[in-house]
Formats: structure tokens, sequence, C-alpha cells
């Protein structure tokens, strides 16, 4: 895992290069019309569609965090539910790669491996889903593990198109493999070792198996040129000592002495050379050099590398393309290459084997999972923290209020209790108000009784001496049709006789009347309703008080725990 | 804010004085001493003998008007006359009468609204309800107020109809003899007799009045004999009183019993004579619409 920290470093900052590069595009590009999204914008409205404008924004200020909650909230199992759901998967993917969460992108990718609908974005999620499934993107740039141990794939190797880099390697690899089982056959190796493309990575060690294979048939002169050509082409060759070796061994079979002690001084050199290397790498602070060595060959353990970082670098292009919702993009998955050689010392400590590498690059796969994890703890956190801090923001508000609002209550229950004195007052002049209006009452319809009495006796008093005197019939004359003094005498004797019973009900009725005025409306909503408010301001104060120490509580309680929250 | 509210208007004094004069000035004088001045009361003799007379007066006062009855006689002939007939306007008291019967009625539905609203009323919830109260009562003060009006209207259309009568009540009763008829002979011979029951007998003991009579007379002096029957009077025993009555008043006598020794007889009732007002006597007297 150590050796590949450089490695990660290294890639990551390829990737910031690379969105530095591609950042002030995407400025220019919405810069030219600053005015698109806000129109698209309008267009959308679907849930969906709104999550996807919002993720885009966040994509563009290369706001990872942004595009995951934007975009995780959709329900992307069921197919294309929207329109733009393929770049939504993919916006969605390539923020969970750049977080490092294989797990979530390996369950979106299936997902979306579902639909039946493809497009370069579905194209793209399949590629990385591949990538991921093959062991490479615990390491990103360092993706795709052949394991040439096994003879049918070898063979299968070995024919494999040379007009690539990756080709040449691989066929090298496996020309290598099968010319190493044919001299452990006692066979003649030559042949695969002759087929070795020359821009391999492997044909150094092609051409060190055939210059021994030379002299073991015999082919001094052919064997001795190939080594000295070796040793000459290609100064980096790991295994350099063992061509001096073959070369000495030959020349003391050649009786040529001061050759071989010139070759046996330079492989003692290159052997202290190397033990001072071996010594340096016994510290544990070198075993990064030494994970580098064994990370720049490969093949030692049976491994072939491939180059996942321009994909990487295409894929990133790709998302920031993506964010241009008006635009569709069409740049497909690049083909893979075996990754670049990288110099680093060489080093005769057997590399680890195959297995080891997986479960090195597996472990690095688990770290960058868990750091995915730990990022989303951390939003999580910040979340939290920012939750926490509003409602730190609205308790110290409500205290604040609450505060008021003790004082308010506890004046108001001041005020309240200090208009008892007054109440007490106010009360015995309601009482005295009621009595006199009794008494006012009374008197005023016991004239009204009196002045119906003398009307009705002057009333009768016309009608007896008038319309019943001995010059009735002149007296009670009328013309026909118009009322005559006896109608006009008989309705006002109906009216004083109605005037005298409603004055006798109001007599009668009035005291009553005040008596239940004064204990059910006037005391209660004046006398008893201070006592009332009084003691609801005390009850709310009490619940006020109440209030503020549950927001003490609740304040305490909502002060952010520090480091260790998560 | 609980003070009662201050009533301005003051209570209109009645016009209650003016007919409770006329039927008891005495009475009406002890119950009201702010009433309007009661009618002059004019005490008169009950004479044992009948008062000498003027022999003749009457032929007398037909010769010195006898130009004047043959004139009113003339205008009994009927003469033919050439014209056409027209309708005369109507009276406007008949007008007035109309109009005034349409506000009686209104003041009715006042006074029935008034009390309906009392009767819907559970509480005076405010200072403002006993205000609306206070104006309740005002209003039925107005209604009061303007029937006293109207009455004094009605009042003076009978005063102007008024002719020459006179009314003879009895009030008291004796103590010391049982009076069973009181007779009334007027002059010409017309001869009134009242038995008193026994009802009428305790209101006289109780201070009531008893009219015996009410009628039309002549306006000019004259004698009216008062006869009285009882246990102490098996045959009767007469006085006399003179009256003059005036024209188109109406004069109303009164005899007091209360006083009758069974020795003295008639001449021991105390007799008086007022006359009925013509005019309104008021406080408040309202110009006639």
């Amino acid at each position: 895992m150590r050796t590949l920290a450089p490695a990660l470093v290294a890639l990551a900052s390829s990737a910031a290069i690379a969105v530095a590069i591609a950042a002030p595009v995407r400025a220019q590009d919405v810069a030219a019309d600053s005015t698109q999204r806000l129109r698209r914008g309008q267009e959308t409205l679907s849930p969906d569609a709104l999550r996807l404008d919002l993720a885009a924004r966040d994509q563009t200020r290369g706001d990872v965090r942004g595009v995951i909650e934007d975009l995780e909230g959709l329900d992307l199992s069921a197919g294309m539910s929207f329109d733009q759901a393929d770049r939504a998967a993919f916006l969605l993917g390539e923020a969970y790669l750049e977080l490092g969460d294989q797990d979530r992108f390996t369950s979106l990718a299936r997902q979306v491996s579902a639909w039946k609908r493809e497009s370069v974005f579905t194209r793209w999620l399949a590629f990385e889903l591949r990538l991921i499934e093959n062991g490479g993107a615990a390491a990103p740039g360092l993706s795709g593990v052949a394991d040439l141990a096994r003879d049918d794939a070898a063979t299968a190797l070995a024919g494999a198109d040379t007009t690539s880099q990756l080709g040449r390697d691989l066929a090298g690899a496996a020309l290598i493999r099968l010319a190493a089982r044919a001299t452990a056959a006692g066979q003649d190796a030559r042949a695969w070792l002759e087929r070795v493309p020359t821009g391999s990575r492997y044909a150094a060690r092609a051409r060190h198996m055939l210059g021994l294979l030379r002299l073991e048939h015999g082919e001094a002169a052919a064997g001795r040129a190939a080594l000295e050509s070796l040793l000459a082409d290609d100064s980096t060759y790991t295994d350099r000592r063992q061509v001096r070796l073959a070369l000495a061994g030959q020349a003391l079979d050649q009786g040529r002495w001061e050759s071989a002690h010139q070759i046996y001084r330079a492989i003692d050199s290159d052997w202290w050379q190397q033990h001072g290397l071996l010594a340096q790498l016994s510290s544990p602070c070198s075993l990064d050099t030494l994970w580098a060595a064994w990370g720049a060959e490969p093949a030692r353990s049976g491994l072939m590398l491939l180059d996942a970082r321009p994909a990487r670098a295409r894929a990133r292009q790709l998302a920031g393309a993506a964010a241009d919702l008006g635009a569709r993009p069409a740049l497909e998955p690049p083909a893979l290459d075996e990754g670049p050689a990288t110099q680093a010392p060489a080093t005769s400590v057997a590399p680890p084997p195959a297995e080891a590498w997986s479960a090195v690059m597996a472990s690095a796969g688990r770290v960058a999972q868990a750091e995915a994890e730990l990022e989303r703890a951390r939003w999580d956190e910040a979340d939290a923290r920012e939750s926490l801090a509003d409602q730190r923001r609205y308790l110290a508000i409500g205290r604040q209020r609450v505060r008021g609002e003790e004082a308010q209550l506890l004046a108001s229950a001041a005020f309240l209790d200090s208009l008892r004195a007054t109440l007490a007052s106010l009360d015995s002049r309601l009482r005295g108000m009621r009595d006199a209006e009794r008494a006012h009452i009374a008197a005023r319809t016991a004239a009204i009784l009196d002045q119906c009495a003398g009307n009705l006796l002057w009333m009768r008093a016309m009608a007896r001496f008038t319309l019943a005197g001995p010059d009735s019939a002149r007296m009670v004359a009328h013309p026909a049709g118009l009322p005559g003094p006896d109608s006009l005498l008989a309705a006002e004797r109906g009216l004083a006789g109605a005037v005298a019973a409603l004055a006798e009900s109001l007599a009668a009725g009035t005291p009553a009347l005040l008596a239940r005025s004064y204990t059910e409306a006037w005391r209660p909503a004046v006398i008893d309703r201070a006592a009332r408010e009084a003691a609801a301001a005390r009850a709310a104060l009490v619940w006020a008080r109440s209030i503020h120490g549950s927001i003490d509580s609740s304040l305490a309680a909502a002060r952010a725990p520090t480091s260790g929250a998560c | 804010m609980l003070q009662r509210p201050v009533r301005h208007r003051p209570v209109p004094r009645p016009l209650l004085a003016v007919a409770l004069a006329a039927l008891l000035p005495g009475a009406a004088r002890a119950t009201d001493p702010a009433a309007p001045s009661a009618p002059a009361v004019t005490e008169v003799k009950v004479e044992r003998t009948r008062p000498p007379r003027e022999r003749l007066a009457t032929l007398r006062f037909l010769k010195e008007n006898r130009a004047f009855f043959r004139a009113r006689l003339d205008q009994l002939h009927q003469t033919p006359q050439r014209g056409r007939g027209e309708a005369t306007a109507i009276d406007p008291r008949f007008l007035a009468y109309q109009r005034m019967l349409a506000e009686v009625g209104a003041a009715r539905d006042s006074a029935a609204g008034i009390d309906q609203e009392r009767q819907g009323r559970g509480l005076f919830a405010s200072i403002n309800d006993l205000g609306r109260l206070e104006s309740q009562l005002d209003q039925v003060e107005r209604m009061l107020a303007d029937q006293r009006a109207r009455l004094g209207v009605l009042q003076s259309d009978f005063n102007g109809l008024q002719r020459t009568a006179l009314a003879i009540v009895l009030s008291g009763y004796p103590r010391a003899a049982v009076l069973s008829t009181v007779s009334i002979t007027l002059e010409g011979g017309r001869t009134l007799a009242v038995p008193l029951s026994a009802g009428q007998v305790e209101s006289l003991q109780r201070g009531a009045m008893l009219q015996v009579f009410h009628g039309l007379v002549e306006p000019r002096s004259q004698v009216v004999e008062v006869t009285l029957a009882g246990d102490r009077w098996p045959q009767g025993d007469s006085g006399f009183v003179a009256l003059e009555p005036p024209r188109d008043r109406l004069t109303l006598l009164r005899l007091n019993l209360s006083a009758l020794e069974p020795a003295a007889g008639a001449p021991s009732i105390v007799a008086s004579t007022w006359l009925h007002d013509a005019e309104l006597k008021t406080h408040d007297a309202r110009p006639e619409p």
C-alpha cells in the first residue's frame, strides 16, 4: 500500500492539473452565455430535472459533495426515469470516484448497466465499472492486472496485436513466460524469445535469455555479442549483473583472464552498490523505495499494470462537459494502455507475488473506501455542526424572547397586584351605581305610572262630562271616514294602558336585572377579570421560566462537541 | 365611566290638574300643591224656603228680545233659492284627529318595541345598556307628554262645543241620620229622585262623590230644590239653592251631606258651585300643529 502512495499523489496532482486546465474552459463557456442555465431552469420543472440542474452547477464549481447530495435522491434503479437520467447517473458516479467511494459507484454502475437505453454516459459507467472490477481502481492509474502464470493466457497473449505498446508488452510478457516454460522442459526456447517485440518492455529480458541460450548452445560469439549489446543498449536493465556474470564466465572459458577480471571487478562494484542499496532498503523508511522498485517492474511479480490515468482524465473531462446540460458530449472511453515505465532503483529483492499485489490493491481500495466514508462522515459532521449552530441561534433567540416575556409578565403581575385596592374601590362604586340605578329606575317608573294614571283620569273625565254628557250626540258627531273624538280617546286610553304596563314591568324586572348584571357581567368583566388575568400572568410566568430552563438545557446540549464529535 | 347618565330633560307637568279640578277641586289641591289654580268655588246657601222670584221675568225677557226671536224664527221658514250646492271644507278638527290617531299608533308600536327589547334583555352588559334604558324611559315620558298635548287639543275642542249645562254631585254622608233618597227638582218642575244604594252610601262615607244630575239648563237664574228622605225625614225635607248658570259653560253644584244635621234638615247641607274651566291651564302647552 505504501508503494502506491506516490503514485496516488502523482495521479492526484495530474488530476488537479487536468481540472485546472479544464476549469477555465468551463468558465469561458458559462461566461459566453450566462443566461443559458437560467433559461434551461425555466424550462425544466420536474424535481429530477431541477436536481440535475443543481448538480450541474455544483459540478461546474467542483463541489463533489454538492453533486452527490443533489443526485443521490434520484431513483435510478428503474431505468431512464427522466430524459437526462444517464447524465445524472454519470455525474453522480464521477463524484463517487472523485470521493473514492467505489462501493456506491459499483452499485450505481450496476444499476445503470441494467438499463435498456445506452448512451455515452452509460458506456463510460460500464467502462469504469470494468476497471474497478479488475482491481485497478484502488490505485487510480494502475488498473487491470493480468495474471500470466496461466498457460492459456500466456499463449493467447503471445499473439497479441503488437501495434500498440500494450499489445507489445502483453506479447513480450507471454513470450517470456512461454520461453521459460520451454527451457524448463528442456526445449529450445530461442524461437519464443526471438518473437519478443523490440519495443516491448520485456525486450531486454528476452535478449538476456536469448544470449544465455545461445551460449548454452555453443554459439559463443553470438551469445557474447547479444549480452554485450544488451549491456551497451540498456543501462537500466535490472539483471545487468547476471549478464556480466555470464560474460565473465565466457571469458574464463576462453582464457581471457584480464577481461574476466575486469568484468568481475565491475560485478563486485555493482554488488557493493547493490549491497549499499539493500542496506538502505533495510530501513523501514525506505520501504517506499522498495515498493517503487517492485512497481516499476510488475512483470517480476507476474503482473501487468494497465494505465487508467488517461481514462480517468477523459472521464473528468466528460464530467465537465456533462455539466453543460444544453450539450450532449460524445467522448467515448479510450483504449487502455500499460502504465509507463517508471524510474526506480533496481533491486534484487524478490517482489511480492501477484496474490500479494491483489491484496495490496484490495487494501488500497478499502482505504479509499474508508477515506470516502470518512469524508462523508465529515460532511455529516459539518451538517450536524451547522444544524447545531442553527439550533443554537434559534434557541438563543427564543431565550431572549422568553426573557422579555418574563420581564413583561413580572411587570404585568406587579401591576395587577397593585390594582387590588383600586379594584376594591371600583367594586364599591359598581355596587353603588347598581343601587343608585335601581332607585333611579324605580323613581322614574313611578313617575311614569303617575303620569299614566293622571292621563287616564283626565280621559275618563272627558268621557264622562262630554262623550257621555247630555250633549253627547253633538260631541261625538264626525264626518264619515274620519275618526271622531271618541275613537281618539279610546286609542289614547289604550296607549296609556300599554305605557303603564311597560312601566310596571320595568319597575318589577329592573332590580333583578341590575343585580344579575352586576353578578354576571360587571363584576366578572372588571373585578374578576383582573383576578383572572393576574392568575394567568403568574401561570405564564411559571411557564416562561420552565421554557427558559428547557432552552438553557437545549443550548447546553447544542454546544457542539469539538473534535471528537464524529 | 360608571356614572349614571345625567338626564337634562325636565319632566313636563301634566294637564291632569285641569281635569281633576273639574271633578274634584278640593282633592286636586290636596294632592298636588303645584297644580294649576283650581276653579273658583262659590259657597251657596241652601234655603229653607224657595227664594222669591221676580214675576213675569220671562215675559219681560221675551218682550225685550222679541226682535231677535223674530229674526231667528224667520230663518226657520223655507225659502227656495237659486244656486249650486258646494261642498264645504272638512272641519280641520277631524283631520287633526286622524293625524293624532296615527301618532297614537306609532307611540303604541314604540312602546311595544321597548317592551319586546326589555323581554329579550338578559343582562346590562355595559353602562351603555343603562344609557339605552334611560333613553327608553325618556322616550316613554315623551309619549306621555305628547299624549297630554293631544288630550289638551281634545279638551279644547270639547270646550268649544260646550253648551250651558249643570252637574249636581253629592259628597259626604250624614253621621246622625240615614239618608235613603235624594230628590232634585229643577227649574220647570222636573224632578229626579235618586235612591241611595248601600254601595253608594258606603262610597259616600269613604269620600266619594256621586253624580245625581248632568243636563242642559237655561242660562238664567233658577232655583234647584233638594229633598232628602230618610229615617229622620219620612215625609221628606227640602231645601232650595239659587243658581245662575252662565251661557255655554258647565256649572257644577256640589251638595256636601257630611254636615247634615237631622234637626236642621236640608238647609244644613253645605253647597258650593264652580265652573268647569273653559281654558286649559298648562305648564307645557304645545302649539297645536
